[in-house]
């Protein structure tokens, strides 16, 4: 099955041939479609379902409730990310008698799903989240950024009378395998297989719908299945013969430079991919990631994409190795691209790629990297690898520092400023931080200026966020699941104004409830700068630009108090005008959370761009429009 | 007579740094800038990276007003060295500054 879904995703073998040999080895024409429909939008994942990998472990007789209850234990689910809905009732019924799992209740669904998301980015363990199936629009976002970035998930909502197969629907763009599950006895089952599916790399969320007369049964035969196959991620290891070539080719280019992404991380491929690179000293461009895919003080490590420090490094490169990054690279200059390209990831889909003929490896990360290595060290002796790796190095040391010195020196041309440069505000929470903090953070092209005072990589700070999905909104919510799953790691949240205030504010109520003790620091220019900048930029000559109005992107007026918002839930906070302030604030921060509860810090920031200056927006109030005052 | 070639060979190689970074430059970007230098050309080869000159030239700034403007980008993450921004900002405020005709 493994090779079936290999050759197929490399283009080795046709649709009809892949049907052909499904149909061989014993599968359903159903099966064997389902399976090929999976594999369009994603890769391997839906192999499993059709597979034969779940298997029964033990008999179970009882509600449906409690057959549910009892799988999702046998997954390994500590915490159910529930919403509200009288559908969740068996589940919950059930629930009562099982208290070592845990509810945490979020009053959205949107919330539900990006603590979901934080949790599962956080622990490298598949969640589960349940809410109405009204709530499923509210959680679509979210969902979508979970999907984005690859995040285990299974989602269940229950399902209304004459409802059918056709209602997962909805979800299609946002889910990798979708099924309405009409049987009873079957719910252990397909949960299972959600699960297996969910974790397969390269990840993604599945979504359950059931019948609420299903999850009402209240006497059901079935079994519960076993969770050594569901929690087994089927890997794929490299074709080694793409391998030797991958690795001539490494070894014979003068500049070549490696893009990696987030399915290094979620491979949990980092320690073997920091081992390949600094065999021959492989420049390494971090792509926009939900995670630190690489460490950023190694001496290989030149930067993010997006600030583009390896067009620094001597020449342009003559190889490009994407690991596990997408395609094409994100952000990675186009002009820049050479013509020899490896692309080497489970996530391989054709039309994705430039130049038009690369080589792909479609396997595993960790598993490639670590042949890679292998091959590597077979064709090279110990002297030709240090030849190639130390002048490498020692490029990338000159560019990485001298960009370095470049940008703190610049950041403290304006150190003192009010509003706040986001620089400085970087720098002094950096000061305060535990060295091993998580960072959860919900940037946009501001994110450099905080981020870069921080060291990702073991031992080191752990970054979640921005996630790739980019639907905003996600921030606070998967802090709270990052938390949950790293509860004896300091959990920072950063967030911007703007971001904040799209649907975040029912995350405080699970933050306050649930005692989860996180540092939120809100990054407050009132403004959607990104959106202002863009437009002012894009249209310089246009109206808002010429009267100088800012028709959508001000968020002053009013002015939100954060702090305000966070007392309604019953956290704490303050507000931060001057740089003088930040730290002590930052150290109240931190001396709430180690007393075990949150704390917010709402930081007055500078605005930039296009249009920073401008304040004006049009005018409206209602209330002075009316005939009669009521 | 040997310090005059020495000088010719300079201004020469200079010349044809000059030209070849401007066409760099024009590959870069669509805007045309002014000749000037290195400035000019680490200005096109460095910040087109991540944007194009076209909100750059109709700007007029005082020296002070384009410090402000070249070390906030670095401070973002441009990747441009600290040396290399003094002659991006020696060029900016000379081709577009306070008394440039737009």
């Amino acid at each position: 099955m493994r090779e079936l879904v290999r050759d197929y995703l490399e283009g080795s073998i046709s649709r009809r041939t892949f049907m052909r040999r499904m149909s061989v080895a014993g599968f359903s024409t159903m099966a064997a479609t389902s399976a090929l429909q999976s594999l369009q939008p994603l890769s391997v994942a839906h192999a499993a379902v059709v597979d034969d990998t779940v298997q029964p472990l033990k008999p179970f007789s009882g509600r449906v409730g409690e057959l549910l209850a009892d799988q999702l234990k046998e997954a390994g689910v500590e915490f159910l990310f529930l919403g509200n809905g009288s559908g969740l009732g068996s589940l919950c019924d059930a629930l009562v008698d099982r208290p070592q799992m845990k509810i945490i209740q979020g009053i959205h669904e949107g919330q539900c799903a990006s603590i979901a998301d934080g949790y599962a980015k956080a622990s490298g363990k598949t969640a589960f989240a349940m809410f109405s199936p009204r709530g499923l629009q509210h959680a679509s976002t979210n969902m979508k950024n979970a999907m984005a970035d690859r995040t285990p998930i299974v989602f269940m909502t229950d399902s209304y009378d004459g409802e059918g197969p056709d209602d997962v629907e909805p979800v299609e763009h946002f889910t990798k395998f979708r099924v309405f599950v009409e049987d009873p006895a079957s719910v252990s089952e397909w949960t299972a297989k959600a699960f297996r599916l969910a974790a397969t790399l390269p990840g993604g969320t599945t979504y359950l719908r059931v019948p609420r007369s299903v999850l009402e049964v209240q006497k059901v035969s079935s079994h519960i299945y076993d969770a050594k196959a569901i929690n087994a991620p089927m890997n794929l290891s490299p074709d080694p013969a793409l391998i030797e070539r991958a690795a001539k080719m490494l070894l014979e280019a003068e500049r070549p430079v490696m893009h990696v992404g987030m399915e290094v991380t979620s491979a949990g491929a980092v320690p073997a991919v920091v081992e390949f690179a600094d065999l021959i000293g492989l420049p390494v461009i971090q792509e926009s990631s939900w995670s630190a895919d690489f460490p950023t003080t190694h001496p290989c490590y030149v930067g993010m994409t997006r600030q583009v420090a390896f067009t620094r490094l001597p020449g342009p490169p003559d190889l490009l190795l994407n690991l596990g990054g997408k395609a094409p690279p994100m952000h990675y200059p186009r002009k820049l691209i050479p013509e020899k390209v490896i692309y080497a990831r489970v996530e391989n889909r054709e039309g994705d790629h430039s130049p038009a003929e690369p080589l792909v490896i479609t396997a595993s990360v960790r598993e490639t990297a670590l042949a890679l290595a292998e091959s590597i060290r077979s064709q090279a002796t110990a002297a030709q690898l240090r030849k190639l790796r130390e002048p490498r190095v020692e490029n990338i040391r000159k560019v990485v520092t001298g960009l370095r010195q470049s940008f703190e020196a610049a950041s403290r041309r304006r150190w003192d400023v009010t509003p706040m440069a986001w620089q400085r505000v970087g720098y002094e929470l950096n000061e305060v931080l535990d060295r091993d903090a998580y960072i959860v953070e919900e940037f946009g092209t501001n994110g450099p200026k905080v981020l870069s005072w921080f060291k990702f990589g073991e031992g080191d700070k752990t970054r979640i966020g921005r996630t790739t999905g980019d639907c905003l909104g996600w921030g606070v919510g998967a802090s709270i699941g990052t938390k949950l799953a790293r509860p004896d790691n300091q959990v920072v949240c950063l967030q911007a104004d703007g971001g904040f205030l799209f649907g975040q504010i029912e995350a405080l109520w699970s933050m306050s409830r649930y005692d989860v003790p996180i540092i939120l620091v809100v990054f407050n220019n009132r403004s959607y700068n990104e959106t202002r900048t863009r437009m002012f930029r894009a249209q310089h000559n246009g109206r808002q630009y010429q009267e100088q109005i800012d028709m959508l992107s001000h968020l002053g007026n009013p002015d939100v108090d954060f702090t305000g918002l966070a007392g309604a839930f019953g956290i704490k906070g303050e507000k931060v005008t001057t740089p003088d302030q930040l730290r002590p604030a930052f150290l109240r921060a931190v001396k709430a959370t180690r007393d075990g509860r949150p704390y917010m810090v709402d930081v007055i920031v500078e605005r930039s761009g296009s249009g920073a200056e401008v304040t004006n927006f049009p005018e409206f109030s209602l209330a002075g429009n009316r005939s009669r005052h009521v | 007579m040997r310090v005059k070639i020495i000088v010719r060979c300079m201004l020469a190689l200079t010349l044809m740094l000059g030209i070849s970074l401007w066409g760099l430059a024009q590959e870069n970007s669509p805007v045309k800038l002014p000749p000037g230098g290195q400035g000019s050309a680490l200005l096109a080869e460095h910040c087109t990276k991540c944007h194009n000159l076209d909100e750059v030239v109709r700007l007029r700034q005082t020296r002070e007003q384009w410090e402000g403007t070249v070390y906030s980008m670095i401070a973002r993450g441009a990747p441009v060295f600290s040396d290399e921004a003094v002659l991006i900002v020696d060029y900016l405020s000379v081709a577009f500054g306070p008394d440039t005709p737009k």
